[in-house]
């Protein structure tokens, strides 16, 4: 650890003794923003902790799960040893050559007989999860490897990537005039710097549009709420588009094939989205003046990824509509705009890179347009039985993707499946082994890159001993399962190593970047920008999508199911993540499970009106069922929801008994939604899907 | 976020045992000079003093949690004499020492000096006046921040004390049971005069400015609490012991209210008063919503 | 004299819970153990409905009722008109929990005793130039200094915004609220 001494500042009565602790630069990985944070540690333990002021997520502080899991080594609930399933379905404890080498032998044999391809992995995303997994799977000759915090969001990269060809971008918030969030959980996820600009732009005087179902607390930030029926947003920018171009927007902008979507747009009127999205034709016609006037510094926010990015069989279309009304308002990277994130390209070929793979991502096939694969595609296969090994890295799928019971079987059939987890997951549980791992405060890490408008290179190094002496870091266990399948050369290098090669190829040093934390990237500028796509401009057609079903260039597309309006009971089933919790990491936590279970946050929102038509009331017991699932819930009546939706917040319902904090909190959204893919990108559909509510008891 | 009560039934228990105590020695104090031939009542008044503020502090004790795992720092009760707790502490251990030592020479059959049963006398209205400023301190909650609180608890005291007595003698002593009627008669106003102040409560903190007074009200004779405030407030502690004393003391024949059959009606009524007393305690204790709660801003 | 006091802009709060668990992890605090306390409300109707968040905590009220009414003068008002509890006297009667007209104590669950917020920047020895809740907040709805001073960030801020103490002179406060 790079530890300096640090005595505190002794404000109080000087009877008091000074504070002294070590300071350890290090990152939160509760979600992708990976903030940078300072923890003080006290007697080996974690004391307070500060953000990193030059993380721009973090902007010196963190968010409340990020204060809350500071100390989750510490949880009561964590995996001791390896566990290896017996037949009677419980868990042996066994030793790590035991675990290793069989799990080891495993893969290899697999690779034998079925070729790499039959091979898949899953992981958190995270730096040292994804470049380490990566390269073990490389080595063993599979491409599969997903990232499962994108998994959801593959339609939003996706659908960028083909307007684009870039995957992601930030929006420059503090500097914007106007910002339209489509998903206003923006604020709901955020990372303290993103909360911190908008409110920076509100005061300023910005315009702060959001359009989402419902409102969430953080709606306060908003200027203006418009509550879209759900699903229907494409609807909405579709008309915008329109409205824009009519405007004589986006003359001067890099956009190909610009006429054949102009013609398709001519039926778009704001009168007919209207209709469709449930806003005043006055509005959508008022906010595309707005925008139209806040140009350049304007554009449509696809929130974090949008709706978790994949909820609709619209969202990569949406995706796409969306990248070509931000060309239009000529906002990528001009200040108050949105800036494309560029990849880290040094990273490419560096000694400890993952090596390239001769075969093709399975879940390609059919799904041609997601970009860099689609997760629940492969635990398709595994049910089908194509992939026979699977490695599931701090990814619950049993838990988050749609139709739990159906991953599961995924799991079950395969000839391997692992976990590596602190805790004991519904995902754990499905797999043969069941791997503890060490958490981020406990070993050393890759750098992480992250940040568009302001990039910076982060480094987490550890803060404490191990508080499982069993436990090791993925890096670890990674190269003891490369060793147990005979490529341990592919990891002849320690975590260090690897991080000083990748901080230097961005320009730092190891022990430089390990001090500070965070280091200062350089951002892309219009300038400098580049369009990677084949007509180096942003594509209005393309092929690929039209090969997939849909029109060359972004038109309407239904969601695949629809709510037959109030009165007939049939509501659609939202979810959406909320301020103290992220992913099933958190809903153990014990300080963030103290705030839901005090403040009822495991409820079911519903519309106050719809509600009073229903006879259900504030507080009442409610079930809520369809052909999948059937169970009982707390509801909350509101006037922030949408008539027709039913919000449920993500991440509660967890279903595994030796997680004690989260006992008894909420149910789980994922169990009412059949497992069903989004044409052509692949994404999880999780919110096309209808319930009907009635009070229990009635 | 719904309200949970700061004080639970331990408390109300200890409000109960505490005013029921004074009001049972208070109620021996009265024997003594009205009716000074029974002299197994009044015993029987001192006994039952002590003994429940005596259980009561322990319940105190106990759910004081953090004094109760480090008792040294109940020595700590008497710093704060702006305290009303610290007072409370005061009278019960004054009015516990008094009682004690008046049954000790009861039981040891020694004459019992007046002024010391009445400045036990004193020390138990203090004790069941206590019980009401406890609560009626907390300007949070409207239900408790009058004065009619305390004034209301007195009586309750005074009447289940002299309930409790009565009961007991029923059984213990009933040629002297039979005797008391001025006590009766006194006893069977309490009720009455109780009905009056909770009306007055109730109006009063219904009427306070802050949605808490009226919700509290509407919990108590509406919501959560109704059954209990209507059927074992109303009816069992105040209406049926009104009603059965009335039938006793003015309606029935002589024979019958001195028959073991009146005796029973009389203690049936009686352990009305106590329940209803205890309920009391309990809804008062629970019912009460704090203004901040409601509603946190007043600006 | 140093009288230290908080300023509170729920206009700006957007009820993400930071400043709560920030506190707890300064203060070593069990997770149940919260000395901040959310109040949320609706305005309006669907769709022009809004959402508010008021967070509360200790006002360190100059005429501290909850220490007026502790019997062991464990609640008490201490330096810098900073009101404390003092853990080691506390019996846990649970009488200040009544007392506090803003219900802003709680009770720790393993030790009994009663707590709440601490002003832990001029308080303790680990504190920072300014309170951990302050230093947390996304969005700076809060700004803590020394009321006493006039030019101090706290007090210009209150001037500027009219902030109010939340109820009035219901008690003399110290925290203010803009809203
Ligand atoms: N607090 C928290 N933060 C997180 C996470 C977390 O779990 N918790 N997870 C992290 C990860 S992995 C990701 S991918 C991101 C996800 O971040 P976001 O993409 O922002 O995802 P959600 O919060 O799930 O967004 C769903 C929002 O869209 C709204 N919504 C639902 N249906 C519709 C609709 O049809 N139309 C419109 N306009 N709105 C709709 C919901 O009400 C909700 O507010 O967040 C990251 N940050
Ligand atoms: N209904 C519904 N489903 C959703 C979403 C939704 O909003 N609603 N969101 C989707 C999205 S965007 C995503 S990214 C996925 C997220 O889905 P998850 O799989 O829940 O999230 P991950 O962060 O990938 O992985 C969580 C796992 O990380 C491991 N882990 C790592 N550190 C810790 C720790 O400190 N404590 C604990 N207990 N575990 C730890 C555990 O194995 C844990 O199960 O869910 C998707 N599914
Ligand atoms: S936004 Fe919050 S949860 Fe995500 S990395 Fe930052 S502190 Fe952690
Ligand atoms: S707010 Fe409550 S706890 Fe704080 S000083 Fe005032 S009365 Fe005491
Ligand atoms: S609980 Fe503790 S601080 Fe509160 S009044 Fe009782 S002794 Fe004082
Ligand atoms: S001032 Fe300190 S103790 Fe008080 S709420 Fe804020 S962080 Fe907690
Ligand atoms: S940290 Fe700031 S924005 Fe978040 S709840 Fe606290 S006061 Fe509100
Ligand atoms: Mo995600």
């Amino acid at each position: 650890a790079s530890g300096a001494t640090l005595a505190g500042c002794a404000a109080g009565p000087a009877t008091e003794k000074a504070y002294v602790a070590d300071v350890v630069n290090t990152q939160c990985t509760v979600c992708p923003n990976q903030c940078g944070y300072a923890a003080y540690v006290v007697d080996g333990n974690i004391d307070k902790v500060v953000g990193n002021a030059a993380d721009p997520h973090a902007a010196g502080t963190l968010c409340a799960r990020g204060f809350g899991m500071a100390t989750a080594a510490a949880s009561a609930d964590r995996v001791e040893s390896p566990l290896r399933r017996t037949e009677d379905g419980r868990y042996e404890a066994v030793s790590w050559d035991e675990a290793l080498g069989q799990i080891g032998r495993t893969l290899a044999d697999i690779r034998q007989d079925a070729g790499g391809s039959a091979l898949a992995a899953i992981t958190d995303g995270t730096s040292t999860a994804q470049w380490y997994v990566r390269r073990l799977m490389s080595a063993l000759g599979s491409p599969n490897v997903y990232e499962n915090a994108t998994t959801a969001s593959v339609s939003v990269a996706s659908g960028l990537a083909q307007a684009t060809g870039f995957t992601a971008y930030e929006v420059d918030y503090a500097r914007a005039k106007m910002v339209v969030i489509l998903g206003a959980s923006t604020v709901e996820v955020p990372s303290p710097g993103a909360v911190a600009a908008l409110e920076e732009a509100r005061a300023a005087g910005a315009q702060v549009v959001m359009v989402d179902s419902r409102l969430a607390a953080s709606g306060s930030l908003a200027t203006e709420w418009l509550p879209v029926r759900p699903g229907t947003e494409l609807a909405l920018v579709l008309a915008v588009a329109r409205g824009l171009l009519e405007r004589g927007l986006g003359a001067e902008a890099p956009l190909a094939d610009l006429d054949q979507w102009r013609a398709v747009l001519s039926d778009y009127t704001p009168a007919w989205a209207a209709e469709i999205c449930g806003l005043g034709a006055d509005v959508i016609e008022t906010l595309t003046a707005d925008l139209a006037q806040a140009a350049p510094a304007a554009c449509i926010d696809l929130s974090w990824m949008a709706l978790f990015g994949g909820s609709y069989g619209n969202t990569g279309e949406l995706a796409r509509a969306a990248a070509l009304v931000n060309t239009l308002l000529g906002c990528w990277n001009v200040p108050g705009g949105a800036y494309l994130a560029a990849p880290v390209a040094a990273w490419a070929d560096l000694s400890v890179s993952p090596l390239p793979v001769e075969a093709a991502d399975v879940t390609a096939e059919v799904y041609a347009l997601a970009w860099d694969g689609a997760a629940p595609q492969a635990l398709r296969l595994a049910h089908e039985g194509s992939i026979r090994g699977l490695l599931l890295v701090d990814a619950n799928v049993a838990a988050e993707y749609p139709d739990p019971d159906y991953v599961r079987e995924a799991l079950e059939r395969c000839t391997l499946s692992v976990a590596v987890t602190p805790e004991m997951t519904e995902t754990a549980r499905c797999c043969q082994f069941v791997l503890p791992e060490k958490l981020w405060s406990e070993s050393d890490q890759l750098p992480a890159v992250t940040g568009a408008v302001h990039p910076v290179l982060n480094l987490s190094s550890a803060v404490i001993e191990p508080v499982v002496p069993e436990a090791r870091s993925v890096a670890e266990i990674v190269s003891g399962l490369a060793q147990g399948a005979d490529v341990a050369d592919a990891f002849n290098f320690s975590v260090a190593d690897a991080a000083a090669e990748m901080c230097e190829a961005c320009g730092c040093t190891y022990a430089g970047a390990a001090a500070v934390g965070t280091s200062s990237l350089a951002s892309l500028t219009a300038e400098n920008l580049v369009w990677p796509t084949a007509s180096g401009k942003v594509e209005c057609a393309s092929a690929a999508c039209e090969a997939a079903g849909y029109s060359a260039t972004p038109t309407w597309v239904e969601p695949t199911v629809a709510p037959d309006a109030l009165g007939f009971g049939y509501y659609r089933l939202t979810t959406g993540n909320q301020a103290p919790q992220t992913t099933t990491k958190t809903a153990n936590g014990a300080p963030l499970a103290a705030i839901a279970e005090q403040y009822g946050l495991d409820g079911l929102w519903m519309n106050a009106a719809a509600a009073e038509a229903a006879g259900i009331a504030e507080g009442d017991k409610v079930v809520i069922e369809n052909e999948y699932a059937s169970a009982p819930v707390r509801v909350h009546v509101t006037e922030l929801i949408e008539p027709t939706a039913l919000y449920l917040a993500s991440h509660y319902g967890v279903e595994d008994d030796e997680q004690q904090q989260a006992d008894g909190l909420g149910i789980r959204q994922a169990r009412f939604v059949p497992f069903a893919l989004e044409r052509g990108y692949g994404a999880p559909l999780l919110q096309e899907t209808m319930v009907t509510v009635r009070k229990a008891g009635a | 976020m719904t309200y949970e009560p700061i004080w639970g039934s331990i408390i109300a228990w200890y409000l109960f045992l505490a005013g029921l105590g004074g009001g049972a020695f208070v109620t021996a104090v009265f024997i003594r000079f009205r009716h000074p031939a029974c002299a197994r009542l009044v015993r029987i008044g001192r006994i039952i003093a002590p003994t429940v503020v005596i259980v009561g502090l322990c319940l105190l004790m106990f759910d004081a949690a953090a004094g109760f795992a480090h008792p040294l720092r109940f020595a700590l009760l008497l710093t704060n004499f702006g305290s009303v707790m610290t007072w409370g502490v005061v009278f019960l251990a004054a009015f516990v020492i008094v009682a004690l030592i008046v049954l000790a020479l009861d039981l040891l059959k020694r004459a019992v000096p007046e002024w010391l049963d009445i400045a036990g006398m004193v020390l138990g209205l203090c004790v069941a006046v206590y019980t009401g400023c406890l609560l009626g301190v907390c300007q949070g909650f409207p239900l408790w921040n009058t004065a009619l609180l305390p004034i209301l608890f007195l009586v309750s005291a005074v009447s289940t004390g002299m309930a409790a007595v009565l009961l007991a003698g029923v059984f213990a002593a009933p040629d002297e049971f039979n005797a008391v009627v001025v006590l009766k008669k006194f006893h069977f106003w309490l009720p009455v005069v109780e009905l009056v102040l909770v009306a007055a409560l109730l109006f009063v903190t219904a009427a306070n400015p802050s949605s808490a007074g009226w919700e509290s009200v509407m919990a108590l004779i509406a919501g959560r609490w109704a059954v209990c405030f209507w059927l074992l407030f109303v009816v069992v502690g105040l209406v049926l012991p009104t009603v059965l004393e009335c039938w006793m003391l003015w309606i029935a024949s002589h024979e019958l209210e001195t028959s073991r059959t009146g005796q029973m009606v009389s203690a049936l009524s009686d352990a009305g008063v106590l329940i209803g007393g205890f309920v009391l305690r309990l809804m008062i204790v629970s019912a009460a919503l704090p203004i901040t709660i409601v509603q946190p801003w007043m600006l | 004299m140093t009288r230290y006091g908080m300023l509170i802009d729920t206009t700006k709060c957007v009820g993400c819970y930071a400043c709560r668990t920030a506190c707890q992890r300064q203060n070593n605090l069990d997770p149940d153990e919260d000395f901040i306390r959310y109040e949320r409300a609706e305005t309006g109707a669907y769709p022009r409905a809004r959402v508010e968040t008021v967070p509360l905590q200790c006002m360190h009220c100059d005429d501290a009722p909850c220490a007026s009414v502790c019997p062991t003068g464990a609640a008490h008002v201490g330096a810098d008109g900073i009101v404390a509890v003092d853990q080691g006297r506390c019996i846990g009667c649970l009488y200040c929990m009544s007392a506090c007209p803003y219900q802003v104590r709680v009770r720790n669950s393993r030790t009994g005793a009663v707590d709440k917020c601490r002003f832990c920047a001029a308080h303790t020895e680990k504190g920072g130039a300014s309170c951990t809740c302050v230093d947390a907040c996304p969005t700076h709805a809060r700004v803590f200094g020394d009321l006493d001073d006039p030019d101090s960030a706290v007090s210009r801020a209150i001037v500027e915004k009219g902030a109010k103490t939340i109820a009035g002179d219901l008690t003399r406060a110290k925290v203010y609220y803009v809203r």
